[in-house]
């Protein structure tokens, strides 16, 4: 798979990045959490998860990154280069969530290596409720 | 002068607990993981290159192995268990992650996390409880000594039954 790279000069401050559907599933919540090496229960077993008063698994963080870094550069190519991202995670994001992924582009500044910094807010929605709220700041 | 026990003032801004990975950084591992997140950046399926998300994924503990079973040396976040014992603290939330990439982590790398306490706060009580916020910051280093990256996690530990 190529992607396109967009340049910092067709990006500005208020852009809205294209809104992203991810119908969650058992198999995307442990399938990440696996490689990643999160043997957490609550990431596997739906058992333990309700016993500790979850919906059911849940995402892990590492792999709210990878959804959230995924996104970013499916969007502003692959030699954006990630080099903040910072996160709230409000609520959990379970099997059967309809993850809303959307974004917006807050900051653009010139970097003493003569790239550009750019950074984005990033949302992860279930309807009208935030999951996580993130910024993430890379550079082209 | 501060009421935090005098290991946890010891402990401020000094690496406490290192850990080198059990496993090097694989491209099985690195596909696992952008299959599960459908992600398709070329640096990661064809140069080698690991995605941010895995940036802590390599110092996780095996479940288990033939030299020291299923007792790991040291927990993920190790440092983060131990304050929250000293300070009998029960339970803890995160309240933010911040991570800070470096040079990117690739294929045959070996890494070693740094785990170090930040800050304390002074005790505090919201509708959680009375508690704490810390923060544990990791840094995570490639064989040459090279930082790939710098995670901060911001917990807010606490008891129900406030003192």
């Amino acid at each position: 798979m190529k992607t396109k790279n967009l340049q910092a000069s067709d990006i500005g401050i208020g852009d809205q990045l294209p809104v992203l559907q991810v119908p969650i599933t058992a198999q995307k919540i442990i399938s990440a959490a696996a490689a990643t090496r999160d043997w957490q229960p609550i990431h596997h077993d739906h058992d333990i998860a309700i016993k500790s008063g979850l919906r059911g698994i849940i995402l892990n963080a590492p792999s709210q990154t990878g959804w959230i870094s995924r996104y970013v550069t499916d969007w502003a190519g692959s030699q954006a280069q990630i080099k903040r991202l910072s996160f709230k995670m409000k609520d959990s994001i379970c099997p059967g969530d309809a993850l809303t992924i959307s974004g917006e582009i807050i900051g653009k500044d010139a970097v003493d290596n003569g790239l550009t910094r750019i950074t984005a807010t990033v949302t992860l929605a279930v309807g009208e409720i935030i999951k996580t709220i993130a910024d993430v700041r890379f550079e082209l | 002068m501060s009421d935090l026990p005098q290991q946890i003032q010891d402990w401020i801004g000094k690496v406490v607990v290192i850990d080198e990975s059990e496993v090097a950084v694989d491209r099985s591992q690195i596909e696992n993981f952008c299959s599960a997140v459908e992600d398709g950046n070329p640096l990661y399926w064809e140069e080698g290159i690991s995605p941010p998300g895995m940036l802590s994924a390599y110092n996780r503990p095996h479940p288990w192995t033939p030299w020291r079973g299923d007792k790991p040396v040291n927990r993920p976040l190790e440092l983060h268990f131990r304050v929250k014992d000293l300070l009998d603290l029960p339970r803890g939330i995160v309240a933010e992650q911040v991570y800070e990439f470096g040079v990117p982590l690739r294929v045959g790398d070996r890494v070693r996390a740094e785990q170090s306490l930040r800050e304390v706060s002074e005790l505090k009580t919201n509708k959680l409880g009375t508690g704490r916020n810390w923060t544990i910051d990791v840094t995570y280093k490639n064989q040459r000594g090279e930082i790939a990256g710098v995670e901060s996690v911001s917990f807010f530990g606490y008891r129900r039954d406030a003192r």
